[in-house]
């Protein structure tokens, strides 16, 4: 069998998954409006502090208020698309949910992914709808001023997803062996708040951006954030920020794919 | 007399049996409760590091920023951590499972308010007292926290109920309390002058984080009576405006007709 063969009906399986997470947080709209309301809180807090932060500047280590505005509502966006994976799956491996996942003809990995992805897409249009009529009162309406950006700022917004569910994944599947796992994802969720979610990452000392840059943390939403921000975006720019973030996604593929080789042989299914 | 002592016996018996429940699972704990630190600590960079950029805000210093984290910290930790279910109150509404306060002979609200803590909260509560004991402040600025921090608490957990009581008038609500929540937490943990002038009456009315951590702050700055009297005025009557709220709403309270334990 060809490689495609084997390839498409796989990937028809996973879309298929993404598909369903996707209708099923439409059938219940009323759950969109908790994150819309966070969202919007957010953006018109963090509206205001830049507003004050600005006073008598024009722009803070490369990036001006309108910029840092934007720069905060693709971010949050972003997070808010991609959290919530690390909490289903590692439910599912304590309580024993999981086992009904490993019976059934998909990777639990790849399954996962598809279906936070599939989330992420959904809840992403009316978030952004959200942030965009609070930040634009603010801030000015933000318009991608070319095609590269607009793909780009696209193509980084999945990839922002993707990663975050596979590294989400890796810290769930620990509960394999812990029981107590959270423990992992309130670090990596503070360093990843630190690291470009709440300030551009180049607010931070240079010595610290230089360490983060080596670490998946900065590639999760300030890339993107950068991406629809930074003034005069050339491929250069978007192939930096791009191929960082597409290097991490095979990364952790890789390590959760790995995790999950591990951990699966320490499931125990007691029946029922 | 007889009657608060019954009562401040119910709180110290529900406190006991609360830690003693949290500290069932002691490994859990210290994770939840550092993890909560951690959590924190991830602020305290964002405006180190903000400050260094911004030189100031509205104002504002450092130093008055992490008063107002650590008064917060404080007041939400007590909160969560005497009166567990405070944010919890419309579930148990809405399910049904406040019969079993109904059957007890003390107070609904207290009683239920009481009979849980969460493990969590005692990581902010810590995390607020050491955050201030690094502002290194005098004797009697340890006092003015204290006090403030459990007038904070009042108003803050006041402002819960209320939010929480709408359930007992206007079916699905539970929206708008978390809403509620949030919000008074995300503008007590921004300095007040950063929002335009023209809302900040919210803060001394519907969402009163004026009372719990702007108005504490001045009286940081520069001491008066006059901050602590309105201060005291206000935690009392959000405090009774809750009580009264939730009173009035348990009439209209139906049972789940279901079978529960005080949990």
């Amino acid at each position: 069998m060809s490689f495609s063969a084997r390839i498409v009906p796989e990937a028809r399986k996973y879309a298929a998954a993404a598909r369903v997470a996707m209708l099923d947080r439409w059938r219940y709209p009323a759950e969109l409006v908790g994150p819309c309301v966070t969202l919007g809180l957010f953006v018109f807090v963090f509206s205001c502090i830049w507003t004050s932060a600005f006073v008598g500047k024009a722009t803070i280590s490369g990036y001006t208020r309108q910029a840092c505005t934007w720069y905060f509502v693709f971010a949050e966006i972003c997070y808010f698309c991609s959290s919530g994976a690390f909490a289903s799956l590692s439910q599912d491996i304590k309580d024993g949910q999981v086992a009904y996942t490993l019976a059934r003809p998909y990777h639990l990995v790849l399954a996962t992914w598809a279906q936070r992805l599939g989330i992420g897409l959904s809840l992403a249009p009316i978030l952004f709808a959200v942030g965009y009529a609070i930040a634009s009162s603010v801030a000015g309406p933000w318009i991608p001023d070319s095609m590269l950006r607009g793909g780009a700022v696209l193509v980084s917004f999945v990839l922002s997803i993707s990663l975050h569910v596979l590294l989400q994944a890796c810290m769930a599947l620990v509960a394999f062996w812990f029981e107590e796992n959270s423990a992992f994802l309130w670090i990596f969720a503070k360093i990843t708040l630190v690291a470009g979610t709440l300030m551009p990452l180049e607010f931070l000392p240079a010595s610290w951006q230089e360490v983060l840059l080596w670490f998946p943390f900065p590639w999760l939403v300030w890339a993107p954030a950068k991406l629809a921000v930074v003034p005069d975006l050339d491929l250069a720019m978007a192939g930096f920020l791009l191929g960082g973030q597409m290097a991490w996604l095979l990364l952790s593929l890789a390590l959760a794919a790995g995790v999950f080789h591990l951990a699966v042989r320490h499931a125990t299914v007691h029946g029922g | 007399m007889d009657r608060l002592n019954a009562y401040a016996r119910l709180f110290r018996l529900s406190f006991a049996a609360n830690l003693a429940a949290a500290m069932e699972y002691r490994v859990n704990f210290l994770v939840q409760v550092f993890g909560m630190i951690l959590n924190n600590c991830a602020f305290i960079v964002f405006w180190k590091v903000l400050f260094r950029r911004a030189g100031n805000l509205g104002g504002y210093g450092f130093r008055d920023v992490m008063f107002l984290w650590a008064i917060t910290a404080v007041a939400f930790g007590i909160s969560h951590v005497v009166f567990g279910n405070v944010r919890n109150l419309s579930v148990l509404i809405k399910q049904g499972d406040l019969d079993v306060y109904l059957l007890q002979p003390k107070d609904v609200l207290f009683n239920a308010m009481t009979s849980r803590t969460i493990v969590s909260a005692w990581g902010d509560m810590c995390f607020g007292l050491v955050l201030f004991g690094f502002l290194r402040p005098e004797a009697s600025a340890w006092m003015g926290f204290l006090f403030f921090s459990a007038t904070g608490t009042l108003v803050l957990s006041a402002t819960f109920v209320l939010g929480e009581s709408l359930t007992l008038f206007v079916d699905g609500s539970e929206g708008l309390s978390q809403s509620v929540a949030e919000m008074i937490l995300s503008f007590s943990l921004y300095p007040e002058k950063v929002f335009p002038e023209g809302m900040r009456w919210i803060f001394y009315s519907i969402l009163p984080s004026g009372f719990i951590v702007f108005l504490p702050l001045a009286f940081w700055r520069a001491p008066s009576v006059g901050i602590a009297a309105w201060v005291t005025l206000a935690a009392a009557g959000y405090g009774f405006g809750a009580w009264l709220l939730f009173s009035a709403g348990l009439r209209r309270y139906e049972s789940g007709n279901r079978i529960s334990a005080r949990s």
